[in-house]
């Protein structure tokens, strides 16, 4: 299906490519040039890209207990 | 590959060669650099059971030093431990059989742009509109639990990890496609359940 003539739905299968930065130049284009005359399709775009960010911003906080480690090291010395 | 690297890579390749003789000092020096990133897999994939979390780390590396000897280096080391630490969390789950269940918007034929618009409403604050990270992170957590593991996994390697769609497909033994299928509805789930907490 010519990207041009894909409805929204389709279009938002695309957005994940999109936001990666893993669609091909053409695609890239059409997607971004859709996004500045929808309305809708660029609040999805935007909340998506918010919704990445929050999981790549809660990555640094899941900390190893100390406890934990000390566990395995001596369960490794063990074996 | 810089000289640096090279160190890296051949120290690597050293202590992975002392392992498979069964020197679990050199294999403790390899838990060193890959256990926070295993262990911070399995927390948000075993999302909310920090006992699960830490049996999943504990088993992973205990795993990986039984069957070192059977580690072939066409792929990463830090693949293997990955692909090892996400199947320990799929048996974990699935003997559990409480998996959540949820929609994932599995309505390939549905074309329809007004629907489309309509399921997938504005609203999600910004990362900095939120009040504080841990709040952020509690968040992610309580949605992510309420997914799938499969997806749960998808995401975790992908977007918190920050792993490639090929490495993620990789180590779940999954097509490109399907990765990238699990990736965008996981997302969107993702998506509409920050958004019905805001």
């Amino acid at each position: 299906m010519k990207l041009q003539r894909m409805s929204c739905r389709r279009r938002l299968a695309l957005m994940c490519d999109y936001l990666d930065g893993a669609l091909p130049p053409a695609e890239r284009r059409l997607i971004a040039a859709h996004r500045r005359s929808c309305l809708p399709c660029a609040s999805v775009l935007a909340s998506l890209k918010r919704t990445v960010a929050a999981l790549r911003a809660s990555k640094t906080t899941a900390k190893l207990p100390e406890a934990a480690r000390r566990r395995l090291r001596a369960r490794l010395a063990a074996l | 590959m810089s000289l640096d690297m090279a160190k890296t890579t051949n120290s690597e390749e050293q202590l992975i060669d002392r392992s498979r003789r069964g020197d679990s000092e050199a294999f403790s020096l390899l838990v060193g650099r890959y256990e926070d990133r295993i262990f911070r897999l399995a927390k948000n994939v075993c999302a909310g059971l920090p006992a699960e979390a830490e049996d999943v780390y504990q088993e992973t590396f205990l795993t990986a030093f039984k069957k070192i000897k059977g580690f072939r280096q066409d792929s990463e080391l830090g693949t293997w431990l990955y692909r090892i630490a996400s199947n320990l969390c799929l048996m974990r789950h699935r003997k559990k059989k409480s998996e959540p269940f949820v929609p994932l918007l599995d309505r390939p034929h549905d074309h329809d742009d007004e629907s489309a618009h309509r399921q997938y409403p504005d609203g999600l604050p910004t990362p900095e509109e939120a009040a504080r990270k841990k709040e952020l992170v509690d968040q992610v957590a309580k949605a992510l639990g309420k997914l799938p593991v499969d997806y749960r996994l998808v995401l975790t390697l992908r977007d918190i990890e920050g792993l490639s769609n090929e490495e993620t497909a990789k180590i779940l033994k999954l097509s490109l496609a399907a990765a990238k299928s699990r990736l965008h509805r996981g997302r969107l789930f993702l998506r509409d359940e920050f958004e019905r907490a805001s």
